[in-house]
């Protein structure tokens, strides 16, 4: 099998401690994405999941083990090096969407390649907000959107950068069935799009079924991994 | 900590700031107050000192005043002659006046004038003075104040000895004098052509005998006074020149405006407080959208620098507007003082002024924003991710202590600069600590207490705005810091004050003389004391007087001392008349506190063992065992520091600073102080109209003057000072209006959920309207009960015993500041229960 992993993951460990007490939250943990793949993270509420990515986007330090995103080692990378590695090759999707609600559309979309230093930015984020079908929406600040609207909003802002890697965290979780389908279906279109690599945290059958590899946590440890045979049409070169 | 270069910092600080940013300013307002005090406290300043160096001249009247205690002499005209230019003199003394038209009288000081005097400025008077009608006949212009006190008015009589003048004026002020010092002793000024009518200057009389002079224009007054300092200090006489006037006076006000200065300086703290909490809540507002920002790859200052570009461009707008409040405010301030100015300064914009108030202001502002705006750079992006993240517990932050440290620093930089000591400057920060740390845990004790005790007797609405307190958009603690500082200046005035009186009052009690007739003659003493016996007043004492001039102090000529510069004895103590008396044991008013008591001594056996009062003897620089050469009429006598004694000056009783021991001044020319006890003021009033009358030159002071003096002084001290409480409180109240706004959101929440219970708006006010009562008056009676401290502090300090303060006027302050927090309160809520639910959720979301 050629390596050309986006991730590794290597015997990560994950505690916290409150008081004299230690949660074991992840286990020993191990895998590798290969990029350009879809990966659906699944298991009850409480396995870790959100912990395991936050880990792999470098939001939060393994306790053990370690985490390698594009060939740098998270578990030892500066602060500084991380504020730079999520800006340029890390998309987020939020399950609470996180706009700045004090921002137009256009202006949330606009965030993440100002950070980066860029100048001329106005015109591929109208693009992007375009894709996402909102171009008549940008003048407007997030209070004025639906929820479904407003995480539409929150894909195209992941997407600006043009990361390696978009992580989202049950981005249907505070939506309707109609809504998360369309939603899914965009984030997988622009994914495949862009051949983003996409890790994706979901108690949505249907999501999962849409995922080149589905990993599952219980109780912080790895229960199973399947990877899907690869159809032919589910490759895109759109 | 801070990264202002990134573009992207700029524009996010903008898009940011676009929606929210009014209501933010509204809220920073108490720093726009806060840049105006200091605006209007410095300039104050810039312009008292410009327009005392402009109207220099008229300080003095003339340019050049030569002082002596004795007639002047023939030497001495003959120098004045040399001198040459325009001249005028002046004698003046300390007498009664009477008013016969109501027989009232009271001591106050006669200055017998003439000549053209003053050549610079003006006697201020109403109606306006004309010198030339004024020395034609037995005229008098009289202190506005004691017409006041008298009911006299222009064109009654007073009389002096045995002179009646007839009032041509009321005199409003005295170039160069403040009015606060008239109050504490009057004046009086008479055509000298009238004086020796009066027959009021007897030998052993204390005279000070001035003559003004006035040269041509260009004259080089200070070198002259050079030039013939050695034949002043062989005929004994003092020169003033406008100069040395000028720095005398300039330095009194740099001592006002010191504490000007100081007062406004606790106002901006005060500020910076509400500024810390404003922003507290605003970083609290913000830590979401912070923590997106670091998931999207924001590093950590960058985050700071975003909300904190806000606040320094809300702080440069609040500057702004503080600069044009205090410039314009500024021609009002001198008003308010004027009873302490010697000038009516002349009102300029001050360049000083304002950049002091933009870096107080600002720096204040900036400093105590950071304070909680800091904390942003240690959100955890984790926060995107669970919106229901708690921050855990973290150690704490060394760059938050780091920034407090600092404010503790230019707090004590700053009022060490402004006091002129480290010291003091010290002090003055450990008390401003002290008060804040005790106010804000007076106010949470308070609290926790009322939480304790009330809700078993409280209605819901009323429990409901208790709790209410513990809303942290509400900035609680902020807000009741502030209120409670400014009662707590408002009580502590009142008390001192309150206290001082009855102290006074108190110390004087049953059998403690209440009156003391002064310069009583040896022949005239019987005939005084049957007229006592008359009226039922008991005598007390019969106290011998001389009159002397301290010569040397161990060993060194007093003309000597006064021309060394280097000198740190003040040239009153050197120059003034001392009134000893001398007796074989202490008084009931005196405590020993060094050396041995020396009951008698004998004239021929000098240095005579004499007792020092111990603040002169500090003033003078002497201790036990030191000598001292006096001067009686010339003829000298050493003595030597035999013990430093303590004199209770509260007391109606002459007290002395020397006392010599019996056997040495017997023979010296002497007067008496007589000391009685009045069974009434009325007896008292009659005894001195009685003694007045066939005796002239004696002096009468009795407890309801000093009563009425002392009052009246507090009156206009305290009425300055309340200013400033005021304007404490003012600062109190905009913090509390920026608690107000930033609480809104939560508030139209939470009425919209209670409405959704069931709540109707009645109860929703009312829940409102208990959280400001409880609110005010917890914050006001912990000012109230550090106020109530620190007068009983001052109070020990002062007398060494504390006693109650009056009730009702701090329950007064206590009710009005609370009435003041309810309405502001209930006021900015007002639209918050009006609005219809759906549009409030919508707009405040
Ligand atoms: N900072 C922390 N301190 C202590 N325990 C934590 C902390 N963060 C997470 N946990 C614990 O770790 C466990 C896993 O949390 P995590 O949020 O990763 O689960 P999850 O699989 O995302 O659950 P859900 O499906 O409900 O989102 C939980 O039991 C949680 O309480
Ligand atoms: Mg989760």
């Amino acid at each position: 099998m050629s390596t050309d992993n986006i991730l590794t993951v290597e015997h990560l460990s994950k505690e916290f401690k409150s008081g004299d007490d230690t949660v074991h939250v992840l286990n020993d943990i191990s895998f590798a994405i290969e990029r350009g793949t879809s990966c659906a993270l699944v298991g009850p509420s409480g396995s870790g999941k959100t912990t395991l990515i936050a880990i792999c986007a470098g939001l939060e330090r393994p306790s053990k083990g370690a985490v390698e995103l594009d060939g740098v080692a998270l578990h030892q990378a500066s602060e500084e090096k991380l504020a730079r590695i999520r800006n340029q090759s890390i998309g987020f999707i939020f399950q609470s969407f996180q706009l700045l609600p004090s921002l137009t559309a256009l202006e949330n979309v606009m965030v993440p390649a100002e950070i980066a230093g860029e100048r001329m930015v106005r015109a591929s984020a109208l693009e992007l907000l375009g894709r996402v079908g909102l171009r008549n929406r940008m003048y407007h600040y997030p209070m004025l959107l639906s929820g479904g609207e407003q995480q539409r909003v929150a894909i195209a802002r992941a997407f600006m950068n043009q990361p390696n890697i978009l992580f989202a965290d049950e981005p249907t979780g505070n939506l309707d069935a109609e809504t998360s389908e369309s939603i899914v279906k965009l984030i997988f279109n622009l994914n495949s799009m862009n051949r983003t690599t996409l890790i994706l945290v979901t108690h949505d059958r249907e999501l999962t079924e849409q995922a080149d590899r589905i990993i599952t946590l219980k109780a912080g440890r790895l229960a199973s991994d399947v990877t899907k045979p690869k159809s032919e049409g589910s490759t895109s070169d759109g | 900590m801070i990264t202002f270069w990134k573009p992207w910092v700029w524009r996010m600080a903008y898009r940011d700031s676009r929606r929210g940013l009014p209501r933010l300013l509204l809220s920073m307002s108490s720093v726009v107050l806060a840049v105006a005090l200091v605006v209007l406290a410095y300039s104050f300043r810039e312009n008292l000192l410009a327009s005392i160096q402009a109207q220099s001249k008229s300080l003095l009247g003339a340019d050049l005043a030569l002082d002596s205690r004795e007639p002047f002499s023939k030497d001495d005209e003959q120098l004045f002659h040399t001198l040459g230019g325009d001249q005028s003199k002046q004698v003046g003394f300390t007498s009664m006046a009477t008013f016969p038209a109501s027989g009232d009288s009271r001591l106050v000081q006669v200055r017998a004038i003439s000549g053209q005097f003053p050549y610079y400025g003006a006697l201020e008077t109403t109606p306006p003075l004309s010198l030339e009608v004024f020395h034609l006949s037995a005229n008098a212009l009289v202190d506005e104040n004691v017409l006041l006190q008298f009911n006299a008015k222009v064109g009654d009589v007073v009389k002096l000895g045995n002179q009646e003048f007839r009032i041509l004026g009321s005199l409003r002020k005295i170039p160069g004098e403040t009015l606060a010092f008239s109050l504490i002793s009057p004046r009086i000024y008479i055509p000298l052509a009238y004086l020796e009518r009066t027959q009021l200057i007897q030998p052993g009389s204390v005279v000070r005998y001035r003559v003004f002079f006035k040269f041509a224009t260009g004259t080089q007054v200070e070198r002259m006074v050079k030039a013939i300092a050695p034949q002043l200090q062989r005929l004994q006489l003092d020169a003033d020149t406008v100069s040395k006037r000028t720095a005398s006076i300039a330095a009194n006000m740099e001592n006002l405006s010191r504490f000007l200065r100081l007062a406004v300086f606790v106002a901006v703290l005060l500020a910076g407080v509400g500024v810390a909490s404003v922003t507290y809540v605003y970083a609290k507002d913000k830590a979401q959208a912070a923590a997106l920002l670091r998931c999207i790859g924001a590093r950590p200052r960058e985050t700071v620098s975003v909300y904190l570009l806000q606040l320094l461009f809300l702080t440069v707008v609040c500057a702004a507007a503080g600069v044009g409040i205090g410039v314009w405010a500024q021609s009002y301030l001198p008003a308010l003082l004027k009873d302490f100015l010697p000038v009516a300064p002349v009102i300029e914009i001050s360049p000083l002024g304002i950049v002091a108030g933009v870096v107080v202001g600002m720096t204040t502002a900036f400093l105590f924003a950071l304070l909680p705006l800091v904390s942003l750079r240690r959100i955890s992006p984790l926060m995107a991710l669970r919106s229901s993240y708690d921050e855990e517990p973290r150690a704490r932050d060394p760059l938050v202590l780091s920034i407090v440290l600092l404010i503790v620093m230019l707090v004590l930089a700053f009022a060490s600069a402004t006091l002129g000591s480290w010291r003091q400057g010290l002090v003055f920060t450990g008390a401003v600590l002290v008060v804040f740390f005790a106010l804000a845990i007076l106010a949470r004790v308070g609290t926790l207490l009322v939480r304790q005790v009330a809700p078993r007797f409280l209605s819901f609405p009323w429990r409901q705005g208790l709790a209410n307190l513990h809303r942290p958009s509400n900035q609680t603690t902020a807000v009741m810091l502030a209120i409670g500082l400014g009662t707590f200046l408002l009580v502590a005035l009142h008390g001192v004050q309150d206290m001082l009186l009855r102290q006074v009052d108190r110390r004087v009690g049953q059998d403690e003389p209440n009156l003391v007739l002064f310069d009583v003659q040896n022949e005239q003493r019987q005939a005084i004391g049957a007229l006592m016996e008359r009226l039922e007043i008991s005598r007390h004492a019969e106290v011998p007087v001389v009159t002397m001039r301290l010569a040397a102090i161990k060993g060194r000529r007093v003309e000597e001392i006064r021309a060394d510069e280097t000198s740190k004895i003040p040239s009153w103590a050197l120059r003034r008349e001392y009134r000893s008396t001398y007796r074989g044991r202490l008084t009931g008013t005196e405590k020993l506190i060094k050396g041995d008591w020396v009951a008698t001594a004998d004239e021929r056996t000098q240095p005579i063992a004499v007792s020092v009062e111990k603040g002169i003897a500090e003033t003078l620089g002497v201790d036990v065992g030191d000598p001292l050469q006096f001067e009686i009429q010339g003829v000298p006598i050493d003595t030597r520091v035999a013990n430093l004694r303590e004199v209770d000056w509260q007391r109606v009783q002459p007290n002395f600073f020397v006392v010599f021991p019996e056997g040495v001044l017997e023979k010296a020319p002497q007067f008496y102080a007589l000391v009685g006890r009045a069974p009434s003021s009325q007896a008292s009033a009659q005894l001195q109209r009685a003694v007045l009358e066939r005796f002239p030159n004696v002096s009468a002071i009795d407890l309801s003057l000093i009563l009425s003096t002392l009052n009246s002084v507090l009156d206009r001290v305290a009425g300055a000072m309340r200013f400033v409480a005021w304007f404490t409180l003012l600062t109190g109240f905009t913090v509390l209006a920026s608690a107000v706004l930033g609480s809104r959101g939560h508030r139209v929440r939470e009425s919209i959920l209670l409405r959704t219970l069931g709540a109707a708006r009645g109860q929703i006010f009312t829940a409102i309207v208990a959280e400001y009562v409880f609110t005010g008056a917890i914050a006001a009676c912990a000012g109230a009960i550090l106020g109530i401290l620190a007068g009983w502090g001052l109070s020990y300090y002062f007398f060494g015993t504390a006693i109650a303060i009056a009730p009702l006027p701090v329950l007064a302050i206590i009710t009005a500041v609370t009435a003041t927090t309810v309405l502001a309160g209930a006021l900015g809520c007002l639209g918050v229960i009006r609005r219809p639910a759906l549009e409030a959720l919508r707009a405040e979301a």
